[in-house]
């Protein structure tokens, strides 16, 4: 039989419902649409006061409006008593929801300052939200649009993406922050580096929660092993010492040098490679591409060569998966901050930190910071809370509380890593501050010149799929149509 | 079922339903009340799917950063699309993996079926070992075969290396690797729902057709393709839909096991829609590139639609 001999149905018969199923479905869109006017509402009153370029006075001038429109559903992460925040309206302190990323030795720290603050006066109340850091970031933008009071009043994020945030008028600008000690005594004892990069184009968005200089972990028994006495100065010892510790067995790397990640998370480590080599991705200003810069395409030509024609770094790792093969003794080497410390002793890594390798043009650490924002949503009384915040966390008490906790270096000028006995590991991240950079910091387009054009190309170069030069050259025009569309 | 029988069962406040011996209730009383039964999900469908869906439209023709109202910017998001070598890129890989898994998974669905349709010892454990994989989250799927997939600790990897197959690096960064495993994954992943729906199918055919065409002296091959294969070709319609659907929608795994790279050589729309929207901040321009997606459902479930109707059966 074949299928020509089956019956078959003839076409489907044509419904006497239809117009009513069309009427149904515009009175539930008029439904729909009602429903969600609400939060639309909020989102325009939020943002009728906004410039459409960013600027100091632009990110501040709104909250007052959304904050007594319509309420939005909470993240699923909030804490249950985040929901009544009364966000500054009633009786009572002005609750201040908090979302944060901190994770590991951060986390009792973090709390312990939390609460010292809580009990320390009766004004505000911060309520603690920890989430993940891609969640926080894929959440904050839409929780802010939603409008309400149960979104975050203050929420974590890095230096390197402050300026989208900025440029999309998300933050709320906090100059007052820096130029009122008398409400605010303990800002001016931040360092200068990590106050700068929580400034864009002359005006303060952030508030400085930690501060590090990236340093070159070391697992001492494999240099032990492999003959070498001291961690690698310049960049001719690092090729030396690169071959002796990267083992291959059977015809894959049984041991890498260095796990040197090279994806978005990561893409931060190879900074210092190339700042060392005399280039970089952009300019100091934010304004230039340099990556098809002679000097850059040589400090590249020289890591790529390494990564994928020796071997000393396996290929597309992400942050994670990088440091897990330092932490599991199967990389020698790590481009690390005070967070790996007790995860590579969890692994009973015989750990040493040292700065990294020098290149022709010396030695730029990549400086991290993670910085307190402010909504631009915030009302009054929630954005005069985080700073509260802020000020509280950079004095000298909570200070002593985080870096004691975790090793970070303190946020202080007025500190020394002698003002903790107890840790030693606070002092192996700073010692490199004069000279080290932020990465991205005030550059609207960074996040787009990193993910869009740095990554790939640099992914690219490590799976022969180009030249340095051809790929980085071609790269470069790439990033600065980027960085001119976004001034 | 015969056309009579389904014609008896046919749900009352369709037409072509007797409405003898139900006293006082009108075909109008009756289309109401069915139209009120109705009304909660229409309800839910309008505010969560089609609003979306509009709103979703007039967000295409604005410049949107979620906090600042939307700015009308007319076809620009479009026109930027149109030469935007990443959306290309990304349309390229979208159809590349619909079409591999929809196919791939169909037909390795049906060949699955028809083996688990014969009777064997432990065909219970087997027939459960190939749906387990649709039951499991598809982000814990996803973490699994990055584990199994590694260049330093994958199992396969390993497995691989011992029989001459080397992925260098590993195979989610090979850039000719990577879009083979994500689709791999993909069909795995999805292949146990379409079993069952062939196995359902297969199960409903009646025996005398077998038992005739074995009369007429046809063989297992031919049986299958003069009875079996045109007998399917409703569920075949359904599951081709479906896995073409869920295919061109493709998200988790390929976020999770190559977040769109080794460059881009993954991303397809709706990761690419992720990065626009939610790194780059751009959700004008996301929201046009999930309208492309849009029409590229509609045109491919038409035509499938189209394809199968000539072909439906009824038996």
């Amino acid at each position: 039989m074949s299928s020509t001999d089956l019956p078959t149905t003839p076409g489907k018969p044509r419904s006497p419902l239809r117009g009513r199923a069309v009427a149904v479905g515009v009175v539930a869109m008029v439904f729909g649409v009602a429903a969600c006017s609400s939060s639309k509402h909020a989102t325009t009153a939020s943002s009728a006061s906004e410039s459409t370029a960013p600027s100091a006075s632009a990110s501040s001038s709104a909250p007052a409006a959304v904050a007594s429109s319509a309420s939005a559903p909470a993240p699923s992460s909030a804490a249950p008593a985040a929901s009544s925040a009364a966000a500054g309206t009633g009786s009572g302190p002005t609750k201040l929801i908090f979302w944060e990323f901190d994770n590991g030795p951060d986390t009792p720290s973090m709390t312990s300052i939390i609460n010292n603050f809580n009990k320390s006066q009766s004004k505000y109340q911060v309520v603690d939200v920890n989430i993940n850091y891609q969640t926080l970031a894929q959440k904050i933008l839409v929780t802010m649009a939603a409008g309400g009071s149960d979104g975050p009043g203050m929420f974590t994020t890095s230096t390197d993406t402050i300026s989208q945030y900025v440029a999309n008028g998300s933050v709320a600008n906090l100059d007052d922050f820096y130029s009122t000690p008398a409400s605010y005594p303990d800002a001016a004892a931040i360092l200068p580096a990590a106050v700068a990069a929580s400034h864009i184009k002359g005006h303060a968005y952030a508030i400085p929660e930690n501060f590090f200089d990236e340093g070159l972990c070391y697992n001492k028994d494999l240099f032990a092993k492999a003959g070498i006495a001291t961690p690698p100065a310049t960049w001719a010892d690092f090729a030396t010492d690169a071959n002796k510790l990267t083992i291959i067995k059977n015809g894959r790397p049984s041991q890498y040098a260095i796990a040197l990640g090279d994806q978005n998370d990561t893409s931060q480590f190879w900074q210092p490679l190339l700042w060392n080599g005399g280039g970089g991705v952009v300019s100091d200003d934010g304004k230039t591409s340099l990556l098809g810069d002679p000097k850059t395409i040589s400090a590249l030509q020289f890591w790529v060569n390494g990564v994928k024609n020796l071997h000393w770094s396996p290929i597309g790792d992400q942050g994670p998966a990088a440091q897990a093969l330092f932490d599991t003794g199967r990389a020698a080497m790590f481009p690390c901050g005070p967070w790996v410390v007790g995860t590579a002793q969890a692994g009973h890594i015989n750990l040493g930190v040292a700065p990294m390798p020098a290149g022709p043009a010396g030695n730029f650490p990549w400086a991290g910071s993670i910085v307190f924002a402010v909504p631009s949503t915030d009302t009054p009384e929630q954005k005069a809370a985080a700073e509260a915040f802020g000020d509280f966390w950079n004095n000298k008490a909570s200070q002593f509380i985080f870096s004691n906790g975790n090793g970070y270096p303190t946020t202080r000028t007025d500190m020394t890593p002698a003002d903790f006995p107890n840790n030693p590991w606070v002092g192996s991240f700073s010692v490199f501050a004069s000279t080290s950079k932020y990465y991205l910091a005030g550059v609207p387009a960074g996040t787009q010149v990193n993910n869009d054009v740095f990554v790939p190309a640099l992914d690219k170069a490590l799976a022969g799929q180009g030249t340095v030069q051809d790929l980085f050259t071609s790269a470069s025009k790439a990033a600065q149509t980027l960085l001119d569309k976004n001034p | 079922m015969s056309t009579t029988e389904i014609a008896r069962r046919r749900p009352s406040f369709l037409p072509g339903h007797s409405n003898q011996g139900k006293k006082g209730r009108t075909p109008r009383g009756q289309s109401r009340a069915a139209w009120l039964f109705l009304s909660p999900s229409l309800l839910i469908l309008g505010v969560f799917v089609v609003y979306p869906i509009g709103r979703a439209l007039y967000l295409s023709f604005t410049r949107y950063s979620l906090v600042k109202p939307p700015h009308w910017i007319g076809l620009q998001n479009y026109s930027t699309l149109l030469k935007d070598p990443a959306a290309r890129n990304a349309i390229k890989n979208t159809v590349l993996y619909g079409a591999v898994t929809t196919i791939g998974g169909v037909v390795l669905a049906l060949l699955i079926a028809v083996l688990l349709n014969q009777r064997f010892p432990f065909r219970g454990i087997a027939r459960t070992a190939v749906f387990v994989p649709f039951i499991v989250s598809l982000s814990v799927v996803s973490i699994a075969w990055s584990y199994l997939l590694d260049p330093d600790i994958g199992l396969l990897t390993y497995w691989g290396s011992k029989v001459g197959i080397s992925a260098g690096q590993g195979f989610l960064v090979n850039p000719n690797l990577a879009m083979v495993s994500v689709i791999v994954v993909g069909i795995w992943k999805y292949l146990g729902f379409y079993v069952v729906m062939y196995l359902a199918a297969l199960q409903s055919i009646p025996r005398d057709l077998y038992e005739a065409a074995a009369v007429d002296g046809a063989g297992p091959v031919r049986r299958f393709f003069t009875v079996t294969w045109p007998l399917l070709s409703n569920q075949t319609m359904l599951v081709a839909i479906i896995a073409t659907i869920t295919n061109l929608q493709v998200f988790d795994q390929i976020f999770v096991l190559t977040q769109g790279g080794p460059f881009f050589r993954t991303e397809t729309l709706v990761v690419m829609m992720y990065r626009v929207g939610f790194q780059n901040l751009q959700f004008g321009y996301a929201a046009a590139l999930s309208w492309v997606l849009v029409v590229m459902l509609m045109i491919v479930s038409a035509a499938q639609v189209a394809y199968f109707r000539r072909r439906t059966v009824q038996y």
